[in-house]
């Protein structure tokens, strides 16, 4: 942050359009997290013995994953300011990283159906599906934005044109391990 | 050059590591519900100030985000456990 | 102002008119909103559509007129991607082709509803199955306005002049969009729940952020004609 920052009150990462974009999802995400606390209310016996049968271990597993992926790009947006070339080798590790997620998560799906646990077992099931899917594309859009990133490297490995693409790339991916924070606390843990 | 391995944000991480691991642990030996969903939020909260940013962001712009923290927390407590 | 700012505002405020034909014609009139429960026995659809046959009716006219109506603000939404992309367009025809068959559905939607009031003397069984047929012709849309609202979002997103002919945040507020009628894809799914065609997460939360989209498009695209983007370079 430069001193004009300071004095002006702050530093926006990315552009503040993008803020939009995380402002809503977020709010959105809330209205998710309190419709499953509601029916987790209105089923409690149903909710807790089918949460039982999911893989904790492979939820386990993700929450690292996507965790050390943020850390990655947390340091490659450093990288990128400070005009370091190892921005470009962190960024492809949150790649890289964030794919894993993806692939455990197919081994879960794929598990799971073959147990016969699927979309329609119970009201549970639903939830447990549909809120992982819809994250499951935040990751994937999350993936495909890093990678448009990845290719705005210069051949020397420096970002031409300044911070604000990585910084905007870098706050929708710490988004999609944000929420997935609470997901998995509410799906797996609680 | 500055290190990759040894700076704030790897401390960070490795606060979040270690309250995943914490957290489902917990849960194995059966400690309470209302535990890990506070230990998740503040997982929510070091990684929007930390990781996104916010901590230097606008003021408006950081509080928003902590008060949606903290709304979002507060009411699926309630929820959950009252 | 010229002729062609006074015809890209009527065509915009056009979109405003369609937005409350539609819902009047859904809401009052058809008594549709919320969509009736899909877990409804088929004799209580019947029934509903017997008790509610004027109000349908009359609501099937609104319902397609405004399906036509909100042709021309889409017209205006093009003609603005068009200027952002210059001569080489492909997500403005993409957004033209998108919407030509994503909004005639609900033509169809009006349609169907105004079938299964039409004679009251129908079995239940031919109802029930015309107002599921409206009511997937009303919500199904989500598939195709989630391509449209991408394509918009990165159209505007595009734009690299030193003021873009509309705002940055619009861009994001159509990708925002488009990702949250991602749970309209599996109505047909599910029959109860959060993710059903009357449910919280599949109606409720695409219906708000239609009409939160709907009317910052209007706003948005309004402060453009004003200070004549369109004549810019």
């Amino acid at each position: 942050m430069t001193t004009a920052e300071r004095r002006s009150g702050g530093h926006v990462p990315g552009e503040e359009g993008l803020w939009v974009f995380i402002g809503g999802d977020l709010v959105v995400f809330a209205v998710f997290f309190i419709t499953y606390a509601v029916a987790h209310r209105q089923e409690y016996a149903l909710f807790e013995a089918s949460r039982r049968l999911l893989d904790r271990q492979l939820g386990l597993l993700n929450t690292p994953l996507l965790l050390t992926s943020s850390l990655c790009m947390a340091q490659a947006v450093a990288a990128v300011r400070r005009d370091d070339r190892r921005a470009r080798p962190l960024l492809l590790a949150t790649i890289a990283l964030g794919s894993g997620f993806v692939v455990v998560k197919a081994f879960e799906y794929a598990a799971k159906i073959s147990h016969g646990f699927t979309l329609n077992t119970n009201s549970f099931s639903i939830y447990y599906y549909m809120f992982t899917a819809i994250h499951l594309v935040h990751v994937l859009i999350g993936l495909g934005v890093l990678c448009f990133a990845a290719s705005r490297f210069d051949k020397a490995g420096r970002m031409p044109g300044g911070a604000a693409l990585i910084e905007g790339s870098g706050a929708f991916w710490h988004l999609v391990d944000l929420l997935w924070i609470v997901l998995f606390a509410l799906l797996y843990l609680l | 050059m500055p290190s990759i391995l040894a700076n704030r944000a790897v401390l960070v991480w490795a606060v979040l590591v270690a309250a995943t691991l914490l957290s489902f642990e917990t849960t194995v030996l059966g400690t309470s519900g209302a535990v890990i969903l506070v230990v998740a939020f503040a997982k929510v909260l070091l990684v929007g100030r930390e990781f996104m940013g916010l901590r230097d962001a606008p003021a408006p712009m950081l509080w928003a985000f902590q008060s949606w923290v903290v709304a979002v927390c507060g009411v699926l407590l309630a929820l959950f456990f009252a | 102002m010229d002729t062609k700012s006074t015809t890209m505002k009527l065509c915009t405020f056009m979109g405003a008119l369609a937005g409350t034909l539609m819902f009047v014609g859904i809401w009052p009139l058809a008594r549709m909103f919320p969509p009736l429960d899909p877990a409804l026995p088929v004799a209580q659809v019947a029934d509903y559509y017997r008790a509610h046959q004027t109000g349908i009716l009359v609501g099937g006219i609104l319902i397609t007129s405004a399906s036509v109506l909100f042709f021309p603000f889409l017209a205006a939404v093009a003609t603005f991607l068009k200027k952002i992309e210059g001569a080489i367009s492909p997500l403005t025809w993409a957004f033209v082709m998108i919407v030509a068959y994503g909004f005639v559905t609900l033509f169809f939607a009006g349609l169907f509803f105004t079938v299964a009031a039409y004679r009251t003397d129908r079995p239940d069984a031919e109802i029930a199955m015309l107002s599921d047929i409206a009511f997937f012709l009303f919500v199904m849309p989500a598939v195709p306005a989630f391509v449209q609202n991408v394509v918009t979002g990165v159209a505007i997103l595009q734009d690299k002049r030193a003021r873009p002919i509309l705002p940055r945040w619009l861009g994001y507020m159509n990708l925002w969009t488009g990702l949250l009628l991602l749970p309209g894809f599996a109505v047909g799914l599910f029959k109860t729940g959060p993710f059903a065609w009357n449910g919280v997460l599949a109606f409720w939360v695409p219906a708000v952020v239609f009409g939160i989209w709907f009317n910052l498009m209007i706003v948005a695209m309004l402060a453009a004609i004003k200070r004549d983007a369109l004549a810019e370079a």
